[in-house]
């Protein structure tokens, strides 16, 4: 697997609603569709910014799955998340 | 036929209208002010149509498919996010000139990716919406310019110069603006996400207003990236937007690093001599 199945899955849950809503409701349903680890559901599910970005995922994806779906929508806490 | 009147350097920075507070009284009503500016600037210019140059941010454009640059030939709305006290929905657009534009390209061994409909994101979205006047047309031109694979310095600085050729020679006396948007300096979502660098921006827009595109070609990614953050990756958008005023002479409008919006914010025209 690749960071490119993790950034189709961070993409989608940022900018569409249906998917968004899909992974809120069943995470490990919804992301048993992509071409990711386990490893790599683990460190979205648990919202691993930090680990996602150093394995390249895009800053910009992210940034934007932490604050449609994360739920605080906080940026200090994206923050200390994504430099943890 | 066509001509390209003027150019301009505009940031596009979200937190300026979605959290204004964010910054200080007086750097808020400085860049207010600019944007202002920059509007009334372009209305003098009086133009019919105005190229927008930006960059898409994993909105519009995701994993499946990146285009190296794409126009809008056809309907223009935007912007797609909601920004308080900015217009959403459908934009003045010229499709006939645009389409013209890709043509052109075609036949120069540019291969435009087009969209027929797009719903463009706050890059093209908000200098469209702050520093246009509705009637103006808006021409909306994506470079890869904020996701990797990146469009190479070269080549957007080329690509600006087709796009000129291609104004120039439409049939028809219309005037055009071209709008460069992004940066400066910004590190977005990234663990150093609110340093700006003023040293950075400020050669940059030195060698914006002297016309010196050349030196900002010169420049790596690597370095770009060091000195500026992945959300200075934006100046190809500024360099395809020179290249549409070729030999002009420039003023900085204004300047201002404010961490807080994490960005330098940079504001620039550059009118042909």
């Amino acid at each position: 697997m690749s960071v490119f199945g993790i950034e189709q899955v961070l993409y989608d849950v940022s900018v569409k609603r249906d998917a968004r809503q899909s992974f809120k409701a069943n995470p490990e349903q919804f992301l048993a569709a992509y071409p990711i680890t386990d490893a790599e559901r683990i460190l979205i599910t648990g919202f691993s910014m930090g680990e996602l970005f150093r394995r390249g995922a895009s800053p910009l994806l992210t940034l934007g799955f932490w604050m449609e779906a994360e739920g605080s929508r906080s940026m200090a806490a994206y923050l200390r998340s994504v430099r943890s | 036929m066509g001509v390209v009147a003027g150019a301009f350097f505009v940031p596009h920075d979200p937190l300026v209208f979605i959290a204004p507070d964010a910054a200080g009284p007086d750097a808020r009503a400085r860049v207010r002010q600019a944007y202002a500016e920059v509007a009334a600037r372009i209305d003098a210019l009086e133009p019919d149509a105005a190229i927008v140059v930006g960059a898409d941010h994993y909105i519009n454009f995701g994993p499946g498919c990146l285009p190296q640059y794409l126009i809008g030939v056809g309907e223009v709305c935007g912007p797609l996010e909601r920004f308080p006290g900015v217009p959403q929905g459908p934009l003045a657009s010229c499709p006939s000139l645009a389409r013209h534009i890709a043509e052109s390209g075609f036949a120069e061994g540019f291969d435009w990716a087009v969209a027929k409909v797009i719903t463009v994101d706050h890059s093209i979205g908000l200098p469209a919406r702050v520093c246009l006047k509705p009637h103006v047309a808006v021409i909306p031109v994506y470079l890869a310019s904020g996701v990797d694979p990146f469009l190479s310095l070269r080549r957007a600085y080329d690509l600006g110069s087709s796009i000129l050729r291609a104004v120039q020679s439409w049939p028809q006396e219309t005037r055009v603006v071209a709008i460069g948007s992004g940066g400066l300096s910004h590190w977005v979502g990234m663990p150093q996400q609110g340093q700006v660098s003023p040293d950075f921006d400020r050669k940059i827009l030195g060698w914006l207003v002297a016309g010196e595109a050349e030196r900002m070609i010169e420049l790596t990614d690597a370095q770009i990236l060091d000195q500026g953050g992945n959300g200075a990756m934006e100046i190809r958008n500024f360099l395809c937007a020179m290249a549409m005023v070729p030999g002009a002479g420039g003023t900085v409008i204004a300047y201002e690093p404010v961490p807080a919006w994490i960005t330098g914010l940079g504001f620039a025209e550059l009118r042909p001599r």
